[in-house]
């Protein structure tokens, strides 16, 4: 499993893949602590916390498309699905060096942190929470878009299909909206990754949000993990 | 058919029996999936329903618990007794999209909801999509940002200067911190008390507005009751009495009423509460009501060189009176004994007899009396007497009771500088009138709580553009630059 992983979060670097992830990470989240943070004069990094749940939402499936659909594409899945090794294993391989990839792009976060405690005080409890926070929000993100991945073999089909999935789920509480019926309403809501995010934004940690995103992230891991027994018995 | 004829079977047909595997395996995997399926849906309801019902388990991260309820909160929803619905009038979504504090109002309504074992619920109801809540609250000019909290037949309607303060920024205006915890507990302690308590209000000679004073003691279950003195009766259901800067002497007969209405039949327990106006007013009977009381009123205005005790520099006339009697009265509730009283344009007192008398509100050791005398030329450094009292009372009576003749010497702290959510006025004076009044159940004044600090904004503005291009230009530059010497690297091998 560890030779899995090692293979996978070292290709984010040999190819421009994870240097692009990397840099149009740390550009964003600069852009917006000059927006929410210097420019207004606060340590306050919420806003720049809620914004870049749109940015990981674009990255993420950057990070995850080519997880399976390459391996495919270039047929080199069925020397993985002959390895001495399960399914599990070689899902969670995958699925980790994603996370390990997403924790890098998180670090910019940290240094941005550590910035502001030059200047004055920030909430360093709120920062760290964020970042835990998103990195559970990534976590199902990388799930997903996992699982499109082994859906297809080809990596732009897999990136946009998880990019379009992750939108589609964020957005339900934007959808509930306009939705009359109170049941449903309340349903689309508490599904949308925004409405669940945002509460670790502001600082809130709740139980029902963490579970939410671990549950979501297990459930499409083993829905992966289905896809890819099923290829192997084929 | 036995295990042997199966495998006889088998081997006659190879594909069928691939074909039952596969199906085996099919019928396995979706099952399995179902199995998960339905784990993940009930793990995450039960996390919900716990979530939604059970505030320990949400936990507030920011260092000073800008989203978590205080203990008096706390206190207050556990104590509802009636069920209360806290109504939003519009969608959660719509509300929380306006502003960080919003999002904060109804993580604080829902909390208030978890604390109360069922009495709190809280709703979201879109104001132009239900027309007919309109129709309900007629007397009301509803907005969809406000809030009903509502028990029975009794609401309490709040609106959005009642929930946040606001600052202006050039020509936007934009919320500065949130009082919406403070604003929800007295709804619902408005709406769920039996107790309104009246109090009366002299309307002789007096010019000066008090319409804040009754809005804030509206919110509060207090009725003022206006009355003559010098026309009418004292109203027997009152206890408390107040004479609002009156720019006249009141009648010897009027006075009199008011030293019999204190004294109560020897019962006493009554409050008569004495605001000067500002100016200088020919006034011996009301003087000598309050000589009755220990209290000598001073010709003049007090006012304040200690720069660190005035509200803006230079105003020698608008202070922070942080300086209160020893004893500290009506300040049971303040968790901050230091927290300032705002006194503006106030009139001096001192006092006669000391045994019945305390002083309330005291400005600080550089403090003097302005006399209404006072010519441009006039030296204030020869009229500093240090401590000057603004604010005292009196007290007379015996075992039945006590009746207290308070002065205060400014109306506006009476009125506009009710809404200075930086001062304790409004809090100040509730339990002043509480106290008179034996109450326990009125508002609840809570500290602001501010979300987005503007602590950086002593850093010069260079320090932050450099920080900043280097995080968001010269960063991301470097990680490419290794990225393409990787790639050139790479290409070379």
């Amino acid at each position: 499993m560890s030779a899995i992983f090692k293979r996978e979060f070292i290709s984010y670097f040999t190819s421009p893949v994870g240097y692009a992830v990397l840099a149009a990470f740390t550009f964003f989240s600069g852009i917006f602590m000059w927006v929410y943070c210097m420019y207004p004069g606060t340590s306050n990094m919420s806003g720049v916390f809620q914004s870049m749940f749109f940015i990981v939402l674009f990255v993420i499936p950057l990070i995850t498309m080519r997880l399976f659909a390459e391996d495919k594409k270039q047929k080199t899945d069925q020397a993985l699905l002959t390895a001495p090794v399960g399914i599990p294993s070689i899902v969670t391989a995958k699925y980790l060096s994603a996370l390990a990839m997403t924790g890098l792009c998180l670090s910019a976060f940290i240094i941005e942190g550590i910035t502001l405690s030059f200047m004055s005080h920030p909430d360093w409890s709120v920062i760290i929470g964020n970042v835990f926070g998103m990195a559970l929000l990534g976590s199902s993100f990388i799930a997903i878009g996992l699982f499109i991945s082994s859906l297809t073999e080809s990596v732009i089909v897999a990136g946009i299909v998880s990019f379009a999935v992750n939108v589609l789920i964020s957005l339900l509480d934007t959808v509930a909206s306009t939705i009359p019926a109170d049941f449903i309403k309340d349903m689309f809501s508490s599904l949308s990754f925004q409405s669940r995010y945002s509460h670790f934004a502001l600082g809130l940690f709740s139980l029902s949000d963490v579970l939410y995103f671990v549950t979501l992230t297990f459930f499409f891991l083993f829905l992966t993990d289905r896809v890819i027994e099923r290829r192997r018995w084929a | 058919m036995s295990e042997q004829e199966k495998n006889i079977n088998e081997e006659k047909n190879p594909s069928a029996s691939n074909m039952t595997r596969r199906n085996k395996r099919r019928i396995i995997s979706i099952a399995s999936i179902c199995l998960v399926l339905a784990a993940v849906i009930l793990v995450n309801v039960i996390a919900s329903v716990l979530t939604d019902r059970y505030a320990v388990f949400t936990t507030d991260i920011t260092s000073d618990n800008s989203f978590g309820l205080s203990e008096e909160s706390v206190k207050i929803a556990q104590g509802v007794k009636k069920d209360v619905t806290i109504t939003f009038l519009t969608d959660k979504v719509n509300y929380e999209a306006y502003d960080t504090y919003c999002k904060q109002a109804t993580n604080i309504a829902d909390q208030l909801k978890k604390y109360s074992d069922g009495k709190i619920s809280v709703e979201y109801k879109d104001l132009l999509k239900n027309p007919n809540i309109e129709n309900e609250y007629k007397s009301e000019t509803l907005s969809v940002t406000d809030v009903l909290v509502t028990c029975g037949e009794k609401y309490n309607l709040l609106k959005v200067e009642d929930m946040f303060n606001f600052e202006l920024y050039g020509d936007y205006q934009y919320i500065s911190s949130s009082k919406a915890e403070s604003a929800f507990d007295t709804a619902i302690v408005k709406v769920t008390s039996d107790t309104e308590t009246k109090i009366g209000i002299i309307t002789d000679n007096t010019e000066d507005s008090y319409s804040t004073l009754e809005s804030t003691l509206a919110a509060n279950n207090y009725t003022l009751v206006p009355f003559s003195i010098e026309n009418e009766q004292i109203p027997d259901d009152v206890a408390t009495v107040i004479c609002y800067a009156p720019t006249k002497d009141y009648s010897k007969d009027a006075t009199d009423k008011l030293r019999k209405f204190l004294k109560n039949d020897d019962k006493y327990d009554r409050g008569l509460i004495f605001i000067a106006y500002r100016f200088e007013i020919e006034c011996p009977n009301i003087t000598d009501l309050l000589y009755d009381y220990g209290m000598k009123l001073e010709d003049g205005l007090a006012f304040e060189t200690q720069t660190t005790s005035m509200m803006t520099t230079g105003d020698a006339y608008r202070n922070i009176a942080a300086n209160f009697s020893s004893t500290k009265p009506y300040m049971s509730n303040y968790t901050d004994k230091d927290f300032p009283v705002l006194v503006s344009m106030s009139r001096a007192v001192t006092l006669v007899n000391e045994s019945t008398t305390e002083p309330l509100l005291m400005f600080s050791s550089e403090s003097g009396i302005c006399p209404y005398s006072a010519t441009d030329d006039w030296v204030w450094q020869d009229y500093i007497t240090g401590n000057v009292i603004v604010m005292a009372q009196g007290a007379a009576g015996g075992d039945n009771g006590i009746s207290r003749l308070i002065f205060s010497g400014s109306t506006e702290m009476w009125n506009s500088l009710l809404t200075q959510a930086e001062f304790t006025n409004k809090k100040y004076i509730l339990n002043i009138l509480n106290d008179i009044n034996h109450r326990e159940d009125t508002g609840v004044y809570l500290s602001e709580k501010v979300i987005t600090k503007y602590d950086l904004s002593s850093v010069d503005s260079q320090t932050k553009v450099v920080t900043s291009v280097i995080i968001y230009a010269v960063l991301p530059v470097l990680i490419l630059g290794v990225g393409v010497c990787v790639f050139i690297v790479r290409r070379r091998k």
